[in-house]
């Protein structure tokens, strides 16, 4: 096992062709540091890859030859290898999974093996592509009938259509706009890594990434990169263009954003004040921000903004409240006399002796009061 | 003619209930024996004190008996708790016939290929149901026979419980001379005894509240299309309501009975009520009938979505609503709560009087007995008359059938 992952508690993981590009790309982009492995049912497409430890699933089953776009042998190929795989990601904490839909691996494999991850208590996020139209209704369809699996089984999914990735990029090559996509995905990727992992000014480390996917459901995903002496109302501007957030509307609609502000030393605090607060113009009033910046010379002389925006986000202590119905009565107000000095007051009672009953993180035998910090009428 | 006899047991978390009943005209059952026992030793469903567990089941069984005039030697068990899980699985095969229509070989062998899982040895898989047919592009075909296409898929939905836990309830049985003819996941029984043809085919949520665990299975164009269960009861309201008054757990089990609410009720919000002296040693108290609804409202309202969570966008197609079974069925202003929540109405799950004769008892009531009466009535339905106990040995086979089409 990687001493990356021992340290950071954060692995990526490709699964299927596309999903092992994407993270051969990312690691590529990165260098060392980003701990990565791949997943796939075919062994042609594992050896073209390079960069990536990949290992083979399914191979008894599916003679090495693939999944032949079949989700269940995909899925089955997972089930098959699920001791190898939790193997290989034990010392992760959060695993971000990175794969495309539309195929027989990625929409199969996946789905079992979030489901396995969660099961193992992990904290997975879940970046999916969703087919280009001209690949064919056949894998679109495939790929919006495994969506569900994915949104299911990870703490917090990103689906990327590739059609809004290139809406308007109609006339470039097919080839090289997959191709670019790809490389789209896993720079932005290696942003997120580095967020994470460089020691930085205002630290994001995976810890409080943890907290802000754990329940957060659906996500969007962009980046922007900009240089030059404006290059913080530039960067903001591409952000609020970009697709992958659909024109801006994904950050209008969050409750919640994780902004990485990537630069070299040369950054500015009136530019990492600037680039917040126009983010805060483009955002609802209310909505929950977590910044990080990172200072890397990798960056010199640029400026890379990374966006996490999550819809339907709430704050850890409504996080049950939420699960439980969305709005609560006006009675449940937060309070202290139920949780001094931020403690709950403890499961016992009961269920002391019996196995505890943990859902999304949250051990529901304390009692739901308690936990959603709610004041009761004495 | 051999009697066509079934003996039932349910080992909940608050109580133990044990069944016999017999076939009588037109598919019906009638309750011939009863026994009902408080369960100790169990705990979210899961069996934690063999000793006090099997003291109920005597109990339960022995007064089932003896009303029935009948000896008991294996019986249908129904489980839940939240080992119990669901996973989708597929069988899928080419079209054979040179013109491209499927026909009835097909779909028998895509069904076998369908109960294929790879689920581990430490799982049983209790269910395997039919979900909806596919061919090539077209989804949701009930009957694909005589259709033209390349590739025919077939969804399943298997549902599966631990190996052991399901053993050791088994085993338990095994010591006082009792064979497990099949295990039964418990809200799949109550849709038997609870849902009209018409609500398993207009999609309904069944929730089936019980003291240690909530269970749901949902119905879909008379499918089972998701099926679940967590480890979260009435017990838990009862604890939260122990922890936030400082009460014991029988008192709070008996106010949670008498002035408990799933939503702050206005009428009542404005009471208190005061407790004994002998619970708050020598100094009488009241608690705020609002805080004691406030503290139930939080509970029920998270059980009730994770549900909700579990069930996802088919809820939206649940044309029937929400029905529950199970004691917490008769919280007041549950369906308040669970429209608020789930966004549709909800109504009480009782045996159908159309299925069942003879369920009423003034120790329990109906919305509890709903999955011992389902099994009942399922193996009346599938009575064979060659066998005292009917078809109850293919049990889980036809019950996919039965409600899958």
């Amino acid at each position: 096992m990687s001493s990356d992952t021992s340290k950071s508690g954060l692995m990526l993981v490709g699964i299927g062709g596309g999903g092992c590009r994407m993270a051969a790309a990312a690691c590529q982009a990165h260098g060392p540091g980003l701990d990565a492995i791949g997943l796939d049912t075919d062994e042609a497409t594992i050896r073209s890859i390079s960069g990536l430890r990949c290992h083979l699933i399914g191979a008894t089953r599916l003679n090495k030859q693939g999944a032949g776009g079949v989700h269940s042998q995909g899925r089955l190929a997972a089930q098959d290898d699920l001791p190898n795989i939790l193997g290989q990601l034990q010392d992760a904490r959060v695993v971000v999974v990175v794969t495309c839909l539309g195929g027989g691996t990625g929409g199969g494999a996946t789905p079992a093996i979030l489901q396995a991850l969660r099961a193992e208590g992990k904290i997975t996020l879940c970046f999916a592509t969703l087919p280009f139209s001209f690949e064919g209704a056949d894998r679109r369809q495939i790929a919006e009938r495994d969506r569900p699996f994915i949104e299911q089984g990870a703490d917090t999914s990103v689906l990327v259509p590739l059609d809004e990735l290139y809406s308007g990029k109609e006339q470039q090559p097919l080839d090289e706009a997959s191709r670019s996509a790809e490389a789209t995905l896993a720079s932005g990727l290696c942003l997120l890594w580095r967020l994470l992992l460089t020691p930085g000014y205002i630290g994001f480390d995976p810890t409080r990434l943890q907290n802000m996917l754990l329940s957060a459901g659906g996500a969007r995903f962009g980046t922007a990169s900009a240089s030059g002496k404006e290059r913080a109302e530039h960067a903001v501007a591409t952000l609020s263009r970009a697709p992958l957030l659909r024109n801006g509307e994904a950050l209008s609609g969050a409750r919640a954003l994780a902004i990485g502000i990537l630069a070299g030393a040369d950054l500015r605090l009136a530019e990492v004040g600037m680039i917040m607060d126009q983010i805060r113009t483009l955002c609802r009033k209310d909505v929950h921000l977590e910044m990080g910046v990172v200072l890397d010379k990798v960056f010199d002389k640029q400026l890379e903004l990374v966006v996490l925006a999550f819809e339907h986000w709430v704050p850890s202590e409504h996080r049950a409240n939420l699960a439980a119905g969305g709005e609560f009565s006006s009675e449940l107000l937060p309070g202290k006399e139920n949780a001094r000095d931020g403690k709950l007051l403890g499961r016992g009672g009961k269920f002391k002796d019996v196995e505890k009953t943990i859902i999304k993180g949250e051990d529901l035998d304390i009692p739901t009061y308690q936990r959603l910090h709610v004041r009761l009428e004495r | 003619m051999a009697r066509s006899i079934v003996a039932v047991l349910e080992i909940g978390t608050s109580n133990t209930v044990a069944m016999i009943g017999e076939a009588i005209d037109g598919g019906r059952a009638r309750v011939i024996g009863k026994g009902l026992a408080r369960t100790a030793g169990v705990r979210k469903g899961q069996i934690i004190e063999i000793k006090q567990a099997a003291a109920g089941v005597h109990t339960a069984l022995s007064q089932a008996e003896d009303s029935a005039d009948v000896t008991v030697g294996e019986l249908l068990l129904a489980v839940s708790g939240a080992h119990i899980a669901s996973t989708p699985g597929e069988g899928s095969l080419p079209v054979r016939a040179s013109d491209g229509k499927v026909t009835r070989d097909d779909l028998d062998e895509v069904r076998e290929l369908a109960r294929e899982h790879r689920l581990g040895p430490e799982r049983i898989v209790m269910h395997s149901l039919s979900q909806f047919y596919r061919l090539d592009e077209l989804d949701g075909i009930a009957n694909p026979e005589g259709m033209r296409g390349k590739q025919l898929r077939l969804g399943t939905l298997f549902v599966h419980g631990q190996r052991n836990r399901i053993e050791d309830a088994m085993n338990m049985l095994k010591g006082r001379a009792l064979d497990t003819r099949d295990v039964v996941f418990s809200p799949l029984a109550a849709a038997a005894a609870v849902l009209t043809p018409e609500q398993r085919n207009h999609g309904a949520v069944l929730i089936d509240l019980g003291g240690g665990t909530t269970n749901y299975v949902v119905f879909l164009r008379n499918v089972v299309v998701s099926a679940g269960s967590f480890g979260v009861g009435g017990d838990h309201v009862t604890n939260d309501i122990a922890q936030a008054f400082s009460l014991p757990m029988s008192q709070a089990e008996e106010i949670k009975i008498r002035e408990g609410c799933a939503v702050i009720d206005p009428q009542r919000s404005g009471r208190r009520m005061e407790l004994p002296t002998s619970v708050v040693a020598a100094t009488a108290r009241s608690i705020s009938i609002k805080a004691l609804h406030t503290v139930m409202e939080a509970r029920l309202r998270e059980t009730l979505g994770l549900v909700r969570d579990q069930v996802g966008p088919e809820l939206r197609q649940a044309g029937a609503g929400v029905i529950f079974t199970g004691g917490g069925a008769y919280t007041p202003k549950l369906d308040e709560l669970a429209e608020r929540v789930f966004g549709t109405r909800s109504q009480i799950g009782e045996p159908l009087p159309q299925y069942i004769d003879g369920i009423r008892d003034d120790r329990i009531k109906p919305a509890a007995l709903a999955t011992v009466s389902g099994m009942v009535i399922r193996s009346a339905q599938m009575r064979d008359e060659d066998h005292p106990l009917g078809s109850v040995g293919s049990w889980v086979r036809n019950l996919a059938k039965g409600f899958a089409r």
